[in-house]
This record gives C-alpha cells, sequence and structure tokens, in this order.
C-alpha cells in the first residue's frame, strides 16, 4: 500500500518534471531555507523483555504500560521553479532530519523517577533484569525533499496553494541513551540497547497538505503550510517506537534570484 | 470556579497513581481461558484454574502463594477467591514430602520438575471459611520454571511459574481442576521453615 502510494507520488513527480523541461521557465528562480516539524502518532509495542506493570483483560491495550515520545524535526535548504504562469512550483533541495523518540514512564505531573522493568540476561535458572527510567534514541539523516505546489490564484500578496511531498534520506548518524533508575547499572547501557533491533537507515515520509504564501511575486516570501496527512513509509525510523499516520507543519522563507 | 477545583482534583489523582512493584499482582487475561491469568514467567504473583465452569483466581488482596515447610512436608498454600467476587475467600493447600528445601533458594531445584498427584498425595481446599474433604483421584503439578531473579544485580527472589490440575471428589462430588497456572515470586516475605 505504502509502496504503491510513494511509486505514484514518484510518477507525478516524474510527469511533471518532464512538462517542465518542456515549457518555458519563469525568469524568478526561488532560494530559501525551511524548518519543519512533524507530528506522527506512534504506537509501542508489546515488548517480550519489558515486564508488564498493569493489569489488563482484552479490551486494554497495552500491559507494559510505558509512554513515549516521537517527533521529527526538519531543516532544508531549497529553491522553487515556477511554471504554469506562476502557478504551479516545483521545490526541491537538501534536508536535514532529526528524529528524536523516548520511551519510559515520564508523565507530566511528577519529575522522571519512575522506573520500568527489563530483561537483560537470561539463563536456565536466572534472570537478570534492570529498572530503567527512560531510553532515548535520536537520529539524524540527510536527504531530498521533492515537493509541489499548487497556486489556486494568480500573483497576489497572499496566496493559497495546496502541496504534495516525498523526502528521501538516509541515516547517518544515531545515538541511544539509557537513563537507569540505579546510575551503577551504566555499564548496561549496551545491553539494553542490543534488545531493540536497529533503527531502519532509509526515511521516507510523504505528505498531503496546504499553506499560504506572503509576500509579492519576485520579492522574500513567508510561506506557512501544515500537513493535514503525512506518513512515514518506513514505521522503524526509531527503533523503539512504531510510527503512523499524521500530520505536520513547515515554515520556509523564500529569496527571489533572476537569472 | 467549580471547574478549576475539579481539574485540580483530577492532576492530585493522576500524579498519585501508583506504580507496581514487585511484590503486587499484574493480572493479565489469557484470551484462550477467559477469567484466568496468562502462563507467564515473570514473577505476576498470579494463579488462575478452573473449578468446574468457576474460576479460582489470585487477588491483589490476597498472598497468592505461601511456601511453608514444617518437619516432613512442604505445603504451598494458594489464597484466592472463587468466582469474580474478592469477598469469595478460596484456599487450596498442596502438601509435598519429597522436598524439603532449607530455603527459598532451594527451590531452583524444582525447576522443570512435575509431581502426579494420585491418591497419596494430600490437597486441602477451603472455600467461604469451610474446609471440604478432598479425596485425590488423578492429576499433576509442574513447575515449568523456577528461576533466581536479580534486580539492578541484586538477588530478589526465586520465581516460581508452572500448571497444575486434577480430578477429585470434594464433598463426594467429582469435581475437575483445570487449565491451573502460576507465575509467583517467593523469597523472605511468603516462604516459612519452622
Amino acid at each position: 500500500m505504502n509502496g504503491k502510494i510513494l511509486f505514484t507520488v514518484i510518477l507525478c513527480f516524474l510527469l511533471i518534471g518532464k512538462s517542465y523541461s518542456q515549457n518555458q521557465f519563469d525568469s524568478v528562480r526561488y532560494f530559501g531555507i525551511e524548518v519543519g516539524n512533524t507530528f506522527l502518532p506512534f504506537n509501542i509495542p508489546d515488548y517480550s523483555f519489558i515486564r508488564a506493570d498493569n493489569s489488563s483483560n482484552n479490551n486494554d491495550n497495552s500491559a507494559i504500560n510505558l509512554t513515549g515520545r516521537y517527533n521529527e524535526f526538519q531543516f532544508s535548504i531549497k529553491t522553487e521553479t515556477r511554471s504554469l504562469k506562476n502557478k504551479l512550483g516545483l521545490l526541491y533541495g537538501i534536508r536535514l532530519t532529526y528524529i528524536t523518540s523516548s520511551l519510559g514512564k515520564q508523565d507530566i505531573w511528577s519529575k522522571n523517577d519512575k522506573y520500568f522493568y527489563l530483561l537483560v540476561n537470561q539463563s536456565n535458572t536466572s534472570s537478570e533484569i534492570l529498572r530503567v527510567n527512560e531510553i532515548n534514541q535520536n537520529s539524524y539523516f540527510i536527504g531530498i525533499p521533492l515537493e509541489l505546489r499548487y497556486f489556486t490564484s494568480h500573483n497576489r500578496f497572499f496566496r493559497f496553494y495546496f502541496k504534495t511531498s516525498v523526502d528521501l534520506s538516509y541515516k547517518f548518524f544515531t545515538k541511544n541513551d539509557v537513563i537507569f533508575y540505579n546510575d551503577n547499572m551504566e555499564s548496561y547501557t549496551t545491553d539494553v540497547i542490543n534488545k531493540f533491533a536497529k533503527p531502519s537507515p532509509f526515511h521516507c515520509n510523504i505528505n498531503f497538505g496546504a499553506g499560504i504564501k506572503l509576500g509579492k511575486e519576485g520579492k522574500f516570501n513567508i510561506n506557512i503550510e501544515a500537513f493535514a496527512v503525512s506518513f512515514n513509509i518506513v514505521k522503524t525510523n526509531s527503533s523503539i517506537v512504531r510510527t503512523g499516520i499524521g500530520g505536520g507543519m513547515q515554515v520556509n522563507l523564500l529569496i527571489p534570484l533572476k537569472f | 470556579m467549580k471547574i478549576k477545583y475539579l481539574f485540580l482534583i483530577l492532576i492530585i489523582i493522576i500524579s498519585c497513581k501508583k506504580d507496581k512493584n514487585l511484590r503486587d499482582s499484574i493480572f493479565i487475561e489469557d484470551v484462550e481461558s477467559p477469567g484466568l491469568p496468562i502462563y507467564s514467567e515473570w514473577g505476576y504473583n498470579t494463579f488462575g484454574a478452573y473449578y468446574d465452569r468457576e474460576v479460582f483466581i489470585s487477588n491483589d488482596k490476597k498472598v497468592p502463594l505461601k511456601i511453608i515447610v514444617t518437619n516432613d512436608t512442604m505445603t504451598f498454600n494458594f489464597f484466592g477467591q472463587l468466582g469474580n467476587t474478592s469477598y469469595n475467600n478460596m484456599t487450596m493447600k498442596f502438601y509435598f514430602t519429597n522436598f524439603l528445601p532449607v530455603n527459598y533458594e532451594d527451590l531452583l531445584q524444582l525447576n522443570d520438575t512435575i509431581i502426579n498427584l494420585n491418591n497419596t498425595n494430600k490437597i486441602s481446599i477451603n472455600i467461604y471459611g469451610s474446609n471440604v474433604n478432598v479425596t485425590l483421584l488423578n492429576g499433576y503439578f509442574k513447575v515449568d520454571k523456577a528461576q533466581l531473579l536479580f534486580v539492578d544485580t541484586k538477588e530478589t527472589e526465586v520465581i516460581l511459574s508452572g500448571h497444575f490440575e486434577f480430578q477429585a471428589l470434594i464433598n463426594n462430588e467429582p469435581i475437575a481442576i483445570s487449565d491451573g497456572r502460576f507465575d509467583i515470586g517467593v523469597n523472605q516475605s511468603n516462604f516459612f521453615s519452622y
């Protein structure tokens, strides 16, 4: 399903790119920077090596009773060319994506001194478990965003547009951190991390949304956009939580460059 | 103003939510055996069995298992409830004579041990505070896994996990205790030898 959507989106980009090559470019190309945040809902798998902490019957969700966090932040440098009388924009560039996720028993009401039990070693007649406050994972990806936006109106200071984008990235760094209830257990950090699968090296988000552009044509522009639907084809960019379909927000500043 | 106080009370309730520790019972219902806890090997301090069509299960109020070693007998005392009401107290005691541990660590020797139950073994049952006559017909009591648990490298307890089933004449009526399972942590708090 996700593969079909990715294939369709990339096919659209290729067809539009071909139409771009056949059309005469407008004289203005934009260049700019962008920051964004994607909010994807996530779930925590029922890890067999984490002790349940919640009595449950068949209607309950999870017995391990953990909370988590997942966030994607993006920083991009992009360029945009327009065609179809300045109504269709093709944006591409380079993007740094920072994904942060955590697993623990933290809540917003009290300081994080709660812990869960994690099984690190087991033999025939002995088991070793550790009290863990929190597991954090931060990954950095570098990649290429490909975006299309269609303006519903002609040149104005305020323009509304629809947008679709695909973001293909590759992981170049991951840092894991385990906060133990007992500080003396830090030597087990690698053992704890190895209980989880490694995060996927590829990252691919597909987004559908809309935005507004503020600024005159050929001048400095600010774009504020929201993704109504955003999903990560690779659900394992964090190895500690699994992502679903969510939304996102981006703000970019575009400066016109005359050619 | 009332809403403000209500919100404050809600915050206090959420803040006071108690964390479960190793002594508490964690009852995760078995989808395939409704009413019974899943079979686990984590030391969830639960047990359960069908008593004909009713359930005999552990609850949060009673210590689910006490192991008592006296003279020539080791007794597994399961304390729980019959049915879904915690007021319906029920106790089931298994008496074993072949193995007499001195301390709770000795229970590790029960790892992967099956004890066949027949009319030479003794089981006693107490329902709603009254002892009932039990004549054992057949069955077994199996410790699938006995493991010494270390928490943050400190020895904490022995976890006994296993299954049991038997048929018996209870007050002269044939009764089947079936699908029994237990997963209980044993340490100084529930192991007694005197």
